[in-house]
């Protein structure tokens, strides 16, 4: 019984839940078990590439970082006994104590949209979301085509580019390709919406409508779906209880 | 299956008439619709299936009787269950990432029994020899195969007529080739094939009809046509230039170093099948050298500027007013380059490059696409500019067009060779060996 199988939308409404909740609690140790708790049930249920993982956490890393030295140094000045004194300012224990709970919350929230990113698969998500959120076909599956016209519109947007370059524009510092952005985007938008025409067009022409259809790919809310959340919510229970 | 009498349709916004009194009968078996682009028969075909006049603004008169029954009495999708479409472009006709779920989308949307699903897929993807294909990503595909997917896609709704627009459009001439032997052997189909080069079809169809300016000028019993001809440029040929073209290496795929040598006032066609590295060389001989100018298969990816003349003036202090006579683009001249006509913004993009002094112009597929009266057009403006002392240098799958070329280069696996004369096309070993020619088929006649 693997994370991966649990229902999409069951898992996207756990954990949004969770989320919710934790931004309720102000203290290091509601969040601290969060991730704690999050990393052993991604170790244990799922099989998920650590290195991928890491790779995505390096910016989040580096917000959570920066949330605790900024709410060190610029914070609310608080009163209470002097823990260290950075650049001539003296912190407090309190601003320490709220500077690490921040910091840990952005990281659970981010451990734990990693762990719902990383174990769910985004055409399962939208067909999920349609049978059992009742998200509308047309809305789904354009969500669908547009997953899949994102490596198109790089490739126009290289072959822009390197257009333009033959034609002398600038485009050596970070500077001149920024200033050059607006031009780009006209053509881009209109060979996006010649594109999305064609594709309407021959999704109609396939008796795509927004009516009835059936339904070969049925994903399913099972019992274990239920157990799932049921574990989710408990390790957020228990996060809640060590925090108080 | 498609009955029309004095049918007329503009749109809304313009009042020139797409169509003129079409009266025509289209009958079971295999139908070509050809014409000009702009005569009118794409928004023809568009009627046939119903995606007009519901999705855009036109005004349609006259009567219009499909399969029996008038027009307007289907509801919103319903004829799309009894005629299935085939569009030119392969690239936009795919909502899923693999062929299967594609096909199960398709059933999914003619509300096909569930239980029912798997085996339609299995028997349509058996009947056109495409099991094959069956788990594999679209994405992965070559251009020819995607078509045959977009084959299957239509057919696997059982419809009773199959409409193809154009569908060959993005092939090469031997994938081209094999596409059409393949849809022929399925004997007892009903099709419309919209197509402006008849005669890349032997002698597949039926019945012709052939629209101009939005008028019927002919309505027979098809006839093999010959592709239009080209004549080769006679510019007389005068300094060698050198020109190296650097090697580039991405993946799988390397593009070997090569050396060219080539005159003023020479025309040269590189030839080769999809994927074998022509883009590749040509952005490799733009990139590194400034006597090379390049015209892009959308020459529209050229332009940022927000009028013609502007774009023109773009870099630049020299008088901008022989080119615009020049290319004809005087009238146009506060336009903005993306509302222009394809034909219009092809020369304004050559207009730009002969202002920067290119000494080579390189054209990256400007045949696909063209209709007969745009091919001759750009035949002419190559032809001036050899004249004039340029060197044309193209890429392209169109054997008919090339021979306006004096030299010929072949390109396979990113390796060129070359040059050739007119030799190379009693060469069949050769043209067999970079998919010019297909096997058991009688050589390309060349004047």
């Amino acid at each position: 019984m693997s994370l991966h199988d649990m229902n999409p939308t069951v898992k996207f409404v756990t954990l949004t839940l969770i989320m919710f909740g934790l931004a309720l609690f102000y203290n290091p140790r509601t969040p601290l078990v969060i991730i704690v708790g999050t990393l052993l049930i991604q170790l244990v249920a799922t099989d998920v590439s650590w290195k991928k993982w890491g790779m995505f956490l390096i910016p989040f890393l580096i917000t959570a970082i920066g949330t605790f030295w900024t709410t060190l140094v610029f914070g609310k000045n608080l009163e209470g006994e002097t823990w260290m004194t950075i650049l001539g300012q003296d912190i407090t224990d309190e601003e320490r104590r709220i500077a690490v709970a921040l910091s840990l919350r952005v990281l659970a929230f981010t451990v734990l949209s990693l762990l719902f990113m990383m174990t769910t698969d985004s055409k399962r998500f939208v067909m999920s979301l349609m049978q059992q959120a009742k998200l509308s076909p047309t809305i789904a599956y354009s969500a669908l085509v547009g997953f899949r016209f994102i490596p198109l519109l790089q490739r126009e947007l290289q072959q822009l580019q390197y257009a333009h370059q033959l034609r002398g524009v600038p485009f050596n510092t970070k500077w001149e390709r920024l200033r050059h952005v607006p031009k780009l985007l006209l053509p881009l938008l209109a060979g996006s919406i010649r594109r999305a025409e064609r594709i309407a067009f021959s999704m109609e022409a396939r008796g795509f409508t927004s009516g009835k259809r059936t339904i070969y790919d049925k994903v399913e809310v099972k019992s274990s779906d239920f157990v799932w959340s049921g574990v989710l919510l408990t390790l957020f229970g228990i996060a809640i209880w060590a925090g108080i | 299956m498609v009955e029309t009498e004095s049918l007329h349709f503009r749109f809304l916004e313009s009042s020139e008439a797409i169509l003129e009194d079409v009266t025509v009968s289209i009958r079971q078996g295999r139908t070509i619709l050809s014409g000009a682009s702009g005569s009118g028969k794409s928004t023809l075909l568009a009627l046939f299936n119903r995606l007009y006049p519901e999705n855009c603004d036109g005004i349609l008169d006259g009567r219009l009787e499909l399969l029996g029954r008038s027009y307007d009495d289907y509801a919103p999708g319903e004829i799309n269950q009894r005629v299935g479409t085939v569009f030119q472009d392969p690239d936009t006709q795919f909502v899923m990432e693999r062929v299967e779920e594609e096909l199960i989308f398709t059933l999914e949307n003619l509300s096909t029994p569930v239980s029912d699903i798997e085996q339609r897929v299995t028997e349509i993807l058996e009947s056109l020899q495409l099991s094959d294909y069956r788990n594999r990503k679209i994405d992965s595909l070559s251009g020819g195969q995607k078509q045959r997917i977009a084959v299957a896609c239509a057919l696997v709704g059982r419809p009773e007529w199959l409409l193809l627009d154009e569908p060959l459009t993005h092939l090469d001439p031997v994938t081209a080739q094999e596409f059409v032997k393949w849809l022929d052997k399925m004997k007892d189909l009903n099709v419309i094939v919209v197509e402006h080069r008849p005669h890349l079809w032997g002698d597949y169809f039926d019945w012709h009809i052939e629209l101009e300016r939005g008028c019927v000028v002919r309505n027979e019993s098809f006839r093999s046509v010959e592709d239009f001809s080209f004549v080769k440029s006679n510019a007389s040929l005068s300094a060698i230039q050198r020109y190296k073209v650097k090697e580039v290496r991405r993946d799988s795929f390397q593009l070997n170093e090569t050396v060219l040598h080539v005159r003023a006032g020479e025309v040269i066609a590189i030839l080769g099948p999809n994927g074998s590295g022509k883009s590749t060389f040509l952005r490799s001989l733009t990139e590194h050298d400034h006597r090379v100018g390049l015209v892009p298969q959308s020459p529209e990816h050229l332009f940022f500027m927000n009028s013609v003349v502007r774009e023109l003036q773009f870099g630049h202090e020299t008088s901008i007013e022989t080119v615009l006579s020049d290319m004809e683009l005087h009238n146009q001249r506060f336009l903005h380059p993306l509302s222009l006509s394809h034909g219009q913004k092809r020369r304004l993009a050559v207009g730009i490059q002969s202002l920067s002094n290119k000494q080579l112009l390189a054209f990256d597929e400007p045949t696909a696409g063209q209709d007969e009266a745009s091919l001759h057009a750009l035949e002419a403006l190559m032809k001036r500019h050899a004249e004039q002392g340029q060197t044309i240098l193209f890429v392209t799958h169109d054997l008919s067009f090339a021979n306006i070329a004096n030299t010929f280069y072949l390109m396979k696996d990113g390796e060129l060779s070359g040059p050739f004369g007119d030799e190379l096309w009693q060469n069949t070993e050769m043209l067999l060996d970079y998919r010019l020619k297909g096997r058991g088929e009688r050589c390309h006649s060349m004047t």
